[in-house]
């Protein structure tokens, strides 16, 4: 497939105050092909912006270069930009004009005008579902509605590729769910190639075609999906939810036994710790991995974590097991191989650290 | 290009221009600051202007020791109506309409008629006064000497203005030479001391006797110089500081708010976006500007009971006074943003800037001639602009100067500007 975007050893390196260099990208090669969603996924601060802030032109790169339809970013910027939609993920737009104004302001900066424009404008009015309200002011929108015309704005000129900087940060889940549909209809209604920057794995996996995903200013893994997650194996991880129950090793010996089963943990979350609270016993919380303390007599919300191979063929055989010892199960989950396993995997860390 | 940079431009102009806040800011605050003092010595709906204003005149000069010389009989000449004077010669020197100035011989007595109310200013002038002045060939040397104006601070206005009208005798007696130290004391608290004193003296330069108070107009009427004239192009182009630096935050603003990035993305080269902005904190402010001097006509019209241009008729010469003043102080607004990190931070500047700018120049009150008011008045763009408006509303003197001073300053700074924004990287 034809590359849309081509960026090879692109790197930014910034002067701090005292004199010291901080590299915030350090030489990332990446190719989007033509009509794919293609996520760029790391946690805050790994690089994503400053990444998308040199491929679109905003920043220049210390190093490398970045091309958009062939045309060099730095060399050519005009006729890149050109090809460029962008959707920042702070709400970019002037608040005491109308949405149509905004739109109609934002269109003529790229070279529309006249009946083109208009229709344009219509065509995106219907397409954000906010051709009612075209005429008022952004500030009397709600939050939703102005991520709307935010997106609205960067679509005008249907752009081959349209950037969207974590457009659901801090959105309601109904104006989320919105969004990334909107995200779907772009490829799907106007074959738009879409990089789309999120630190949320389910976003990634929701929408991408491939994801990369970044790291301290690195790409440390680069493909699709089921790429990626063949990086960790193909074990499912089983979690019980058994409360305050003690769980004593011996279950724990005997699901280890069970057929397919690599590895079994009993883990402990605390219900009141924080990381900063004092010593006590010890608990891993299942979400982020993050160890905390837990005080002595204080509440506690036991998992029992298991990693196996075909993990549904073993799930019965280890419901009776833990049911034979008396353990009520208050809830089970099967996750597959995902994402946020493969960023553990590489980094040790969770995505949302 | 230049239909990106036009639809850059309009929106920020219509946006200033649709904001209530900053109309408030840039047009009804400075008519409203103006129209008041105006009104103050417009004598409300009398449309005679100020006169009458009661002075007692001490005249305690002794004259030169070769009794040929005595300076302070110019001051009783130039104030006190001769009694069989004919209406014509009262005409003749407006001083004796602007005052009711009577003789005495009591400096104590003087003193006491302020602070009774008999008297709005005493003039007491000292014994030794032609002694200090005098110039011969055997004393070719000036004494500092000082001519008391005790005025009434309940009536500080005309106080200051007799102040003004003595400084100027004294100007013409001495070339300059000669400091006046005016106590004008107030009752009880002192509200105007030294030279922070209104100085009224340039609605008084020229003209006839020793202090003038009319000019004549191109068609020979003759015409009251219209204190707006003084005080609201001061007040405009000080204004319109503020104004020139707002706009020129507002790049500063539209960086936080994410839409000049999102301009900056856009296939418009980045001096194209900078431009426009700067073209259009021009454009506001030349607006400002017209709006506010067409407006000062109006109120004048209303006071004096007909309409007429106050800037006189030479509109090639106001239209490119207007254009420089909008100019420089766009230039001088648009550096403190150049160079500040935050809208709020270039604001704060902005206004310091324009404080300093609008005191020197004579936006509030007129600052009395020294070598330091003239050298920081001289980098007043205020002063300038208000100089300007004012020599083109007297009709004494070609704006030029002026002119080519204010075009100077905008030109260098607006290029500046230009180059700082373009040059930072954080925008």
């Amino acid at each position: 497939m034809a590359a849309l975007v081509e960026v090879r050893g692109l790197q930014k390196t910034y002067k701090r105050k005292d004199g010291t260099e901080v590299q915030a990208v350090k030489g990332i090669d990446l190719d989007i092909h033509k009509g794919e969603i293609f996520s760029l996924l790391g946690p805050n601060g790994a690089g994503k912006t400053t990444t998308i802030s040199m491929i679109s032109g905003l920043i220049a790169p210390t190093a490398g270069e970045a091309k958009i339809g062939g045309h060099s970013i730095t060399r050519e910027p005009m006729e890149a930009k050109k090809l460029l939609g962008v959707v920042p993920q702070e709400i970019a737009l002037y608040p005491t004009l109308t949405a149509r104004q905004n739109l109609d302001f934002f269109g003529r900066m790229y070279g529309m005008g006249g009946r083109e424009l208009n229709t344009a404008i219509d065509e995106v009015l219907d397409f954000i579902d906010l051709r009612d309200r075209q005429k008022d002011r952004i500030d009397t929108f709600s939050g939703g509605m102005k991520r709307r015309v935010n997106i609205g704005v960067g679509l005008l000129h249907k752009p081959q590729l349209i950037y969207m900087d974590e457009p659901t940060v801090g959105v309601d889940p109904q104006s989320r769910r919105r969004i990334l549909d909107t995200v779907l209809r772009m490829r799907s209604d106007y074959g738009m190639t879409v990089l789309y920057t999120t630190h949320l794995m389910e976003e990634s996996q929701e929408l991408s075609n491939r994801v990369g995903i970044i790291d301290h200013g690195t790409i440390i893994a680069l493909g699709t999906q089921g790429e990626l997650t063949q990086q960790v194996g193909e074990e499912d991880r089983l979690i019980f939810s058994v409360g305050e129950q003690p769980v004593s090793d011996e279950i724990m010996n005997r699901i280890r036994a069970v057929e397919g089963v690599t590895r079994a943990e009993y883990l402990q979350e605390s219900l009141e710790a924080t990381e900063n609270d004092a010593a006590g016993g010890v608990a891993e919380k299942r979400s982020t991995g993050t160890v905390v303390a837990v005080r002595p007599g204080q509440t506690f919300d036991g998992t029992i974590m298991v990693y196996a191979r075909r993990g549904r063929k073993a799930l019965p055989q280890i419901i009776g097991l833990v049911n034979e010892h008396a353990i009520e199960i208050r809830s089970v989950e099967v996750r597959e191989p995902d994402l946020e396993a493969v960023f553990l995997h590489l980094t040790g860390r969770a995505l949302r650290d | 290009m230049i239909r990106k940079i036009w639809t850059i431009a309009s929106k920020d102009i219509i946006a200033s221009y649709t904001d209530r806040n900053l109309i408030l800011i840039m047009l009804i605050t400075p008519l409203a600051i103006s129209s008041i003092i105006a009104l103050a010595f417009s004598g409300i709906g009398g449309g005679g202007g100020i006169e009458d204003i009661t002075v007692a005149l001490v005249n305690l000069d002794a004259g030169d020791d070769e009794g040929q010389f005595n300076g302070g009989q110019i001051f009783v000449d130039a104030l006190i109506r001769p009694a069989d004077a004919s209406q014509e010669e009262i005409d003749a020197n407006p001083l004796f309409t602007l005052t009711d100035t009577t003789l005495l011989t009591d400096p104590d007595e003087a003193r006491a008629g302020v602070e009774d109310g008999t008297y709005t200013a005493a003039v007491i002038i000292p014994e030794d006064f032609s002694e200090s002045i005098d110039y011969s060939a055997t004393d070719t040397t000036f004494e500092p000497v000082e001519i008391e104006v005790y005025g009434d601070s309940g009536r500080a206005i005309r106080a200051s203005i007799v102040r003004s009208v003595i400084a100027s005798i004294a100007n013409q007696i001495t070339t300059g030479q000669i400091a006046i130290a005016a106590t004008v004391e107030t009752q009880g608290a002192g509200l105007f001391t030294g030279s922070a004193q209104p100085d009224f003296s340039l609605a008084y330069a020229d003209g006839l006797s020793a202090v003038g108070v009319e000019q004549q107009s191109p068609e020979g009427d003759s015409q009251p110089l219209a204190l707006l004239v003084i005080f609201g192009s001061a007040q405009a182009a000080f204004f319109a500081l503020f104004t020139a630096n707002g706009g020129a935050a507002n790049v500063l603003e539209e960086r936080r708010n994410g839409t000049l990035q999102r301009l900056l993305i856009s296939p418009t080269p980045r001096w194209a976006v900078l431009l426009a902005k700067l073209i259009a904190v021009l454009a506001i402010v030349v607006l400002q500007l017209v709006l506010l001097f067409l407006a000062f006509n109006l109120v004048n019209g209303l006071l004096e009971g007909e309409f007429r241009s106050i800037w006189g008729t030479d509109w090639l010469a106001i239209a490119a006074l207007v254009l420089a003043t909008a100019l420089a102080v766009s230039g001088v607004g648009m550096i403190p943003a150049a160079v500040a990190k935050t809208s709020e931070q270039a604001q704060l500047m902005g206004g310091i800037i324009a404080l300093l700018m609008g005191t020197v120049g004579g936006a509030f009150f007129q600052l009395p001639d020294g070598a330091i008011t003239n050298l920081v008045g001289a980098i007043s763009v205020v002063r300038w602009g208000s100089e300007g408006f004012t020599t083109l509303a007297e009709g004494s003197g070609s704006v030029l100067p002026h002119i080519t001073v204010l075009v100077a300053i905008g030109a260098i700074l607006f290029a500046l500007s230009l180059v700082l924004f373009n040059r930072r990287q954080d925008i």
